[in-house]
């Protein structure tokens, strides 16, 4: 509809509805409460009357749920919009909300860490790459060998690293064994190099013709986890 | 949470429209159905029908507009119409439609109407001289803001039918409104 003809139907509702109050039959006939006899209607017509109330309340408060939802939904985005609006203008409200989100993401297994624990290696070397690692490690960093790989792991808050090296040819590898307690033992076709020193832990695995090494200050037991999940 | 909750509140009027329409107007529709019909009992059948058709159309129904004669006018409308339906199917009289005068003075499109303020007063009398058929049209689609097929609904009608009177009665008022101004 066009502004012109939208104005027009404007002007001539105006009219109408003045047009109403000189209106020979709409004035004939009156209101209920200025009739003064007023009609008895039947039981029948009654009865009947009841069920059309039924029938219009029921459409009435249908229309009536549908508006609730509707302006339920509309005060919900009111809602989200005026909180969205506070956060991100009132630096009071922003700054935890941040802090309260990078702590989600540090703590959360869905944001971050799957991140954190891809180690981007390349195809023929993700193979020979530890499955498991520690809750709360992540991945400080990699480095390609030509003929291998070196990865650290880091727990942050606890203070905890560890560096897995594995190379694809079993060398000679000189032992720092001084002041060190040292264990070799073997499980199933995997045999292993143990060296306690202080705090620090270093294992050599060697298996399948490949040398892993471990070396961090994290407990033996999941230092030997990470070394058995290489498949 | 409280604007969530007094969202789904309403107010407690809402739900006796209908009843509050009936309270108010029961007798005046059944005067309407009575000066037509002449029979107590086909009238009280009249306003039965007639408020059944009210109930498609009561969310075009401010409650505010309750008390107010185009409220009033709307109902007696719908039972005129109902009334003349009811007495044309009882004594098969020629169908309303075909007294419709097709021959309509310049068929001016609806947009070619326009209405300048000056005119007012004159409007008025010229809706007060148009022929009720077109009358009812211009109510229903423009006072009562009802669609094509609300309207064909309650003056028992085709659409077609309706969007063709509104067209006509537009044009009559238009040319009712030059001639006025003329004289």
């Amino acid at each position: 509809m066009s502004r012109k003809s939208k104005k027009m139907n404007y002007f001539l509702e105006l009219a109408l509805e003045a047009q109403l109050k000189e209106d020979k039959e709409t004035n004939y006939y009156k209101s209920d409460e200025d009739i003064a006899e007023l009609h008895c209607f039947s039981l029948d017509h009654e009865n009947r009357m009841q069920m059309i109330v039924k029938l219009a309340k029921k459409r009435e408060s249908h229309a009536k749920r549908k508006k609730a939802v509707l302006r339920v939904a509309v005060s919900i985005a009111v809602l989200l919009l005026v909180t969205s609006a506070s956060i991100a203008s009132v630096e009071a409200f922003r700054i935890p909300f941040l802090n309260l989100l990078f702590e989600v993401k540090e703590k959360s297994s869905i944001f971050g860490v799957t991140n954190d624990m891809n180690s981007k290696l390349t195809k023929k070397l993700t193979d020979y790459e530890p499955t498991y690692v520690p809750e709360a490690f992540a991945i400080d960093f990699v480095k390609e060998l030509d003929d291998g790989y070196m990865i650290q792991y880091l727990n942050e808050e606890m203070g905890q690293w560890y560096l897995v090296t594995f190379k694809k040819e079993a060398t000679l590898v000189s032992l720092d064994t001084e002041d060190g307690i040292v264990d070799d033992f073997v499980l199933g076709d995997r045999q292993f190099v143990k060296i306690v020193k202080g705090d620090d832990l270093r294992i050599i695995m060697y298996w399948k013709e490949n040398q892993y090494e471990l070396v961090g200050n994290i407990s033996f037991d999941i230092a030997m986890a990470i070394l058995k999940s290489i498949d | 949470m409280i604007i969530i909750y007094t969202a789904m509140i309403d107010s407690p009027e809402e739900l006796s429209k209908f009843e509050l329409l009936y309270a108010n107007y029961k007798n005046t529709m059944f005067s309407v159905a009575f000066d037509l019909t002449k029979n107590n009992h086909t009238a009280e059948d009249i306003v039965q029908i007639s408020l059944i058709k009210l109930i498609d159309i009561l969310y075009k129904i401010e409650y505010t507009d309750i008390k107010k004669q185009k409220c009033k006018n709307l109902l007696i409308t719908i039972t005129k119409n109902t009334a003349i339906d009811v007495i044309r199917k009882e004594s098969k009289i020629i169908p309303f439609e075909a007294i419709d005068p097709a021959d309509s003075p310049t068929m001016s499109s609806a947009e070619d109407c326009y209405f300048e303020s000056s005119d007012y007063n004159d409007l008025i009398k010229c809706i007060d001289k148009l022929d009720d058929i077109y009358r009812d049209v211009l109510r229903l689609r423009i006072l009562h803001h009802l669609t094509a097929i609300e309207t064909a609904k309650i003056l028992n009608t085709k659409v077609c039918t309706i969007n063709m009177r509104y067209k006509r009665a537009k044009a009559k008022l238009s040319n009712l409104v030059k001639e006025n101004r003329n004289v």
